[in-house]
């Protein structure tokens, strides 16, 4: 997909999580590659798998009840799932940092909000604490924290939603990551907060370079910041390529029920009606046979109910493009039955 | 501020609320306006949309409309009605037309009644059930509008996914075929995909039974869809309001357009292609301005 460098190459994650009432596929035999500078954007709802699998490659889940399988997750060609945990360790919160949805769970009540930062800088770039406190003064201000070097020494609850999520960007770039993950960074803040935070990330994507995995639910985000949508649901990648391509051309149902069911911006207003999806999401502890979006999709084969289609590139379309299904989606729409 | 439409169904004027924050300064306390002077008018069969950011004083309005907490100064009224100075039985009465849905569908349900009684509570309470086969046919009825299965009547809440949760919610809502509901958020919880859902049953309910709504949302897309009328609210006051679609294209007041430009279109043309979101001036959005209208039906707050 990009003639970079791989960051990322995941091959085959797929996470099962043990539970009394049986066990929980919620994720499935998902591979894809990150180039430097590059930003993908994942989407898909609750229970589609998307945070789990940046959980489940960070190893980051809870051992006794989580087991995770896959051929690799190498960063810079180093296998994350198979590192010692001193190694994984000096890379997590260094060179891969992520950035979850709630900013007031992510900070130590206790310690100020300079302590937090100086402490990341301390523990991986051996920096004496001095320069480590000018570091944090820099990184507030440049996170447009006003009065940076007073705020410090303030506690996560004196700051706002908006700026405690300010701080957990500038603790997770502090290191200058060379991958960023924001899982629904900024679904819980205001639209205007959002969109500053955003246009930062940007910012430094461009002077530092790094990698980008941005998750989202909002398919206006992935517009705004994305090279490259991956679409997931039921624990796997049904679509992904350059946004433009999977924007105006979706080749999956579920990416095109995604694409039709949020209200327009633009175009007539309170008129008409909401094209849903219908249905519910699957249960993942019994998930389809098959393509997980089948019992859905009202264009769903025969074959789609028993076996799961593979990724592949779409036909007539822009290279990178994939799409996991078994049925011709504009051929269909052009000649509805 | 605005006149009065011979047909308002609801009517608000210099609504306000003020809450004491305790222990700031010396022995003294601050007031924080969460409402200030708010004034708006709803039509029979109109929903208004009322769009702000955390602390702009927007489900505190809905709840107030509803004296479901009290107002510290203005005046609410229902076809004509003080709602704010109302005996409690009068209340009671007026409140059987006016309904509110909330945003977390499961939070509002009682978890250890089953569904089924949980939408028949308020035919009891009014006493407009005569027998147990007559309430289990009320509820079913319900449950067709809404779109669940009759069957689900005697399940729990815990055995529902969120869309259907709301759906429950919204059930108990339109009970009492109201006149007027106040959905704060309904959607917010929600999945795109079942947003969508939610959003069409609204739809479907305000044109069968004529409903007038108030839809507080932080997502203009919604506004937008849902609303013919949408009041912009930055710190507890209406900064601009007008006919959705005037006021999404051409925004006039400094906060309206940053807040419209702030929101990402998921068309990456036109997201390539947009302005950069403007910047606040310092203490630009905190100078209380009177409304004035800047063309028929658009106001806009201006010094």
């Amino acid at each position: 997909m990009s003639s970079k460098p791989p960051v990322l190459e995941i091959d085959g994650l797929t996470v099962r999580f043990d539970t009394p009432s049986g066990t929980v596929q919620a994720v499935t035999d998902v591979s894809y590659s990150l180039g430097s500078g590059e930003t993908l954007g994942i989407v898909g709802e609750s229970g589609s798998g998307k945070s789990v699998h940046v959980l489940a490659m960070l190893r980051l889940l809870p051992q006794g009840t989580s087991r995770i399988t896959g051929r690799g997750v190498r960063f810079f060609g180093e296998d994350l799932l198979r590192l010692d945990a001193p190694t994984l360790r000096s890379i997590r919160g260094n060179r891969i940092c992520v950035v979850f949805q709630d900013p007031m769970t992510s900070l130590n009540p206790v310690l100020t909000i300079g302590r937090q930062i100086t402490e990341t800088l301390e523990a991986h770039k051996s920096i004496g604490h001095a320069a480590a406190e000018a570091e944090a003064i820099r990184l507030l201000d440049m996170v447009k924290i006003p009065k940076a070097a007073q705020r410090i020494r303030q506690f996560p609850h004196e700051f706002s939603g908006g700026m405690r999520q300010r701080v957990m960007i500038a603790i997770a770039l502090a290191c200058k990551p060379q991958l960023l993950i924001a899982d629904e960074a900024t679904t819980a803040l205001d639209v205007t907060t959002q969109a500053e935070i955003i246009d930062l990330v940007q910012e430094l994507k461009r002077d530092l370079g790094m990698a980008v995995i941005w998750i989202t639910h909002d398919l206006g985000v992935v517009a705004r910041i994305a090279d490259v949508i991956q679409v997931m649901y039921g624990g796997r990648v049904l679509e992904r390529g350059p946004v433009d391509s999977v924007f105006y051309d979706p080749r999956n149902a579920y990416t095109l029920g995604l694409l039709q069911s949020a209200p327009s911006h633009i175009g007539s207003a309170a008129s008409g009606r909401l094209t849903p999806i219908p249905g519910t999401p699957p249960d993942m502890r019994r998930p389809p046979a098959g393509d997980p979006f089948a019992p859905r999709n009202p264009w769903a084969t025969p074959r789609c109910a028993v076996e799961m289609p593979p990724l592949r590139q779409v036909d007539n379309g822009t290279p990178g493009h994939l799409v996991a299904a078994w049925y011709d989606l504009p051929a269909l729409r052009a000649h509805p039955q | 501020m605005q006149a009065t439409p011979a047909t308002s169904l609801l009517e608000v004027r210099g609504l306000s609320k003020f809450f004491r924050l305790q222990g700031r300064g010396w022995g003294g306390s601050e007031i924080h306006r969460a409402v200030d002077d708010v004034s708006f008018d709803v039509r029979p069969d109109e929903t208004l949309g009322l769009i702000g950011e955390s602390g702009s004083g927007k489900s505190t309005i809905g709840r107030l409309i509803l004296r479901l907490i009290a107002a510290d100064a203005g005046q609410v009224k229902f076809e004509g009605e003080d709602i704010l100075h109302a005996s409690r039985d009068r209340l009671n009465q007026l409140r059987r037309r006016m309904q509110i849905v909330m945003q977390d569908p499961y939070s509002a349900l009682n978890p250890r009644m089953t569904i089924g009684e949980f939408v028949a509570e308020p035919l009891v309470v009014h006493g407009l059930v005569r027998s147990r086969s007559d309430r289990r046919e009320q509820v079913a009825a319900l449950f067709e509008k809404v779109g669940l299965p009759a069957d689900a009547m005697d399940r729990y809440p815990h055995q529902f996914s969120g869309g259907q949760r709301q759906r429950i919610a919204i059930a108990r809502a339109v009970a009492l075929k109201p006149k007027f509901i106040v959905a704060d958020e309904p959607t917010a919880s929600l999945d795109v995909s079942i947003q969508a859902q939610v959003l069409n049953l609204l739809q479907d309910l305000r044109a069968e039974f004529g409903l007038a709504m108030v839809f507080i949302s932080h997502d203009f897309s919604v506004v937008r869809h849902m609303c013919q009328r949408v009041a912009v609210l930055r710190y507890g006051r209406i900064v601009e309001l007008g006919p959705s679609e005037v006021l999404m294209a051409t925004p006039l007041h400094p906060y309206t357009r940053r807040l419209v430009a702030a929101v990402p279109v998921a068309d990456p043309r036109l997201e390539r292609a947009r302005e950069p979101v403007p910047v606040e001036t310092p203490g630009e959005d905190a100078t209380p301005h009177p409304l004035r209208e800047v063309s028929p039906g658009h106001f806009v707050a201006m010094p």
